[in-house]
C-alpha cells in the first residue's frame, strides 16, 4: 500500500464533490462520489487499509458539510468493515457488483443519516436519500471501472489479466 | 470507530465546527477549479435564459424594458439624494444605503458533499467574517454565515431545513401612471422555513386569506424580519412556485419557494460585512 496516492485520491474525491455540488444531479439530490470511492477501497485494499482509508474519506467528507462531525466517518468504516468481511464471497471485477454494493452501501449511509436527522433534527428527506442513492449505484460501475486502471499506482495487487 | 460515534451522537456541533471550520478551505484547489470547469460546462449546454421578474407570464417587449429602467434610473438618483439627507440628519451612515456597498465578494468552492442546503466560500478576508452575517446576491439573500474558519466559511442557505425567518409577499402592479410599484400584500409578515432541495415553505398564514390577497405563482417573497439588519428589509428572498391547501389541516395555506438563483451553481457570492 502506498500512502500518498491513497490520501491524494481521497483529497481529490472529496474535492470533486464539493466542487461538482448543484451542477450534477438528480431530483435534486447528488450523487456521492467520495462513497464510491470507498466502496473501491472496501472491495480492493486489504482489511485494515480499507478500513483505515474509509474511515479517513468519511472523516473528510465530514469536515465539508453542514452534518454533525463524524456521521460519514463511522458510516463509511462501517460499510468497509460489512464489505471486506463479505468480498471473498463477491465477484468484485463484475460492473454489476459495484453497482449492487454502491447501492447498499449508499443505503446503509442514508439509514444513518435519516436516524441521526430524526432523532437530533433537522428531518431528511427520504425522496433526496432514494434518488441520491440511485444515481450513485449508476455511477459507480463506470467510476470503479476507471479506479481499477489506477490500482498500479495506489499499491495495489494486480491480478495478471489487469496488467 | 468509536470516536466517531461519539462525535456523531454526543459532541455538540458547536464544538466540532470550530475545527471543521479552519480546515475546510484546504480542499479549495481542486473544488474551485472543478466547479468552474462544472460552470462552463453547464452554461454551454444549458445556457442561462434571462427571465422578466416584472412580468414572467407574458415577457414584454425590449423597448418597453429600456424605458422603464430609464425611467427607474432617474427615480433611483432621487431617491437617494433624498436618502443622503436623511442620513446626514438621522446620523444613520451605517444603516442607510445600498446594500451592495456594505458587502463584499467571496469564491464559492463548492456545494454540501452531504445532504444539505450550505455552501463553502473562501476569501483572504473569510477570516474576519462573523456568524449570522447575511450571504446575497443582487438577485436574492441566499442565507447566512454559519460557521467561520481561517480563509473560509460555510453559509447555510434560506432552503436549508435549519432555515428559519419572517417574510412578506408582495408583487409588482402598475400604478395608476402605469409605473410598475413593488406592492405588499394585505397578509401579515409569516414565517418560512427552508424545506431542502433548494425549497422553502410557509404553511402559517390562512387559506381564505391567501386567496382573498390573490397569491399566485411568480409573487415574490421579500425579507420582513426585524432579528435580520434593517437595509435587507423587503430584499426578494424568491418566488412562490405553488399555493395550496395544506394536506394537515384544510383551513392553512401552503405556499412553495425558491428562490430566484440557484445559490448551488453560483461561483461567487456577497456577504454584507460591513
Amino acid at each position: 500500500m502506498r500512502l500518498l496516492p491513497h490520501i491524494l485520491l481521497a483529497y481529490l474525491a472529496v474535492g470533486l464533490q464539493v466542487g461538482l455540488g448543484g451542477y450534477v444531479h438528480l431530483g435534486g439530490a447528488a450523487p456521492n462520489l467520495v462513497l464510491i470511492v470507498a466502496v473501491f477501497f472496501a472491495l480492493y485494499a486489504t482489511r485494515d487499509v480499507a478500513l483505515l482509508a474509509c474511515f479517513v474519506l468519511g472523516l473528510m467528507q465530514d469536515l465539508l458539510t453542514q452534518q454533525t462531525l463524524g456521521l460519514y466517518a463511522l458510516s463509511y468504516g462501517s460499510i468497509a468493515m460489512a464489505i471486506s468481511t463479505t468480498s471473498s464471497m463477491l465477484y468484485r471485477d463484475h460492473p454489476l457488483t459495484h453497482a449492487a454494493v454502491a447501492l447498499l452501501a449508499s443505503l446503509g449511509t442514508w439509514i444513518l443519516l435519516l436516524i441521526h436527522s430524526w432523532i437530533f433534527g433537522p428531518a431528511l428527506s427520504i425522496r433526496a436519500a432514494f434518488f441520491s442513492t440511485l444515481l450513485t449505484a449508476l455511477i459507480a460501475p463506470a467510476l470503479i471501472y476507471f479506479l481499477l486502471k489506477l490500482r498500479p499506482l495506489l499499491g495495489m495487487r494486480v491480478p495478471r489479466r489487469w496488467t | 470507530m468509536l470516536l466517531a460515534f461519539i462525535a456523531a451522537f454526543f459532541l455538540p456541533n458547536r464544538v466540532s465546527d470550530r475545527g471543521r471550520a479552519n480546515v475546510q478551505s484546504l480542499f479549495a484547489p481542486v473544488a474551485v477549479p472543478t466547479r468552474w470547469a462544472a460552470g462552463l460546462l453547464h452554461g454551454a449546454v444549458w445556457p442561462a435564459r434571462a427571465t422578466d421578474q416584472a412580468s414572467p407570464e407574458q415577457p414584454r417587449e425590449l423597448a418597453n424594458v429600456y424605458q422603464e429602467n430609464d425611467e427607474l434610473r432617474v427615480l433611483l438618483a432621487n431617491v437617494r439624494g433624498q436618502l443622503e439627507h436623511y442620513k446626514a440628519r438621522a446620523a444613520e451612515r451605517e444603516e442607510l444605503g445600498q446594500v451592495s456597498d456594505r458587502c463584499s465578494r467571496y469564491t464559492v468552492m463548492g456545494g454540501d458533499p452531504g445532504p444539505r442546503d450550505s455552501l463553502a466560500i473562501i476569501g483572504f478576508k473569510a477570516g474576519s467574517l462573523q456568524t449570522r452575517m447575511v450571504a446575497l446576491t443582487r438577485d436574492c439573500i441566499i442565507g447566512r454565515i454559519d460557521r467561520v474558519g481561517t480563509g473560509g466559511a460555510q453559509v447555510l442557505l434560506m432552503t436549508d431545513k435549519q432555515s428559519k425567518f419572517t417574510g412578506t409577499f408582495g408583487r409588482y402592479q402598475p400604478d395608476a401612471e402605469g409605473k410598475p410599484v413593488f406592492r405588499r400584500f394585505d397578509l401579515p409578515p409569516t414565517l418560512v422555513q427552508g424545506s431542502g432541495q433548494s425549497v422553502m415553505r410557509s404553511e402559517l398564514m390562512q387559506w381564505k386569506d391567501v386567496e382573498s390577497a390573490g397569491l399566485k405563482e411568480n409573487d415574490w417573497l421579500v425579507l420582513d424580519d426585524t432579528a435580520w439588519p434593517d437595509a435587507l428589509r423587503w430584499y426578494r428572498v424568491g418566488r412562490v412556485v405553488s399555493v395550496k391547501q395544506s394536506r394537515q389541516s384544510i383551513l392553512f395555506a401552503e405556499v412553495l419557494i425558491r428562490p430566484t438563483v440557484d445559490a448551488t451553481q453560483l461561483r461567487e457570492v456577497m456577504v454584507m460585512d460591513k
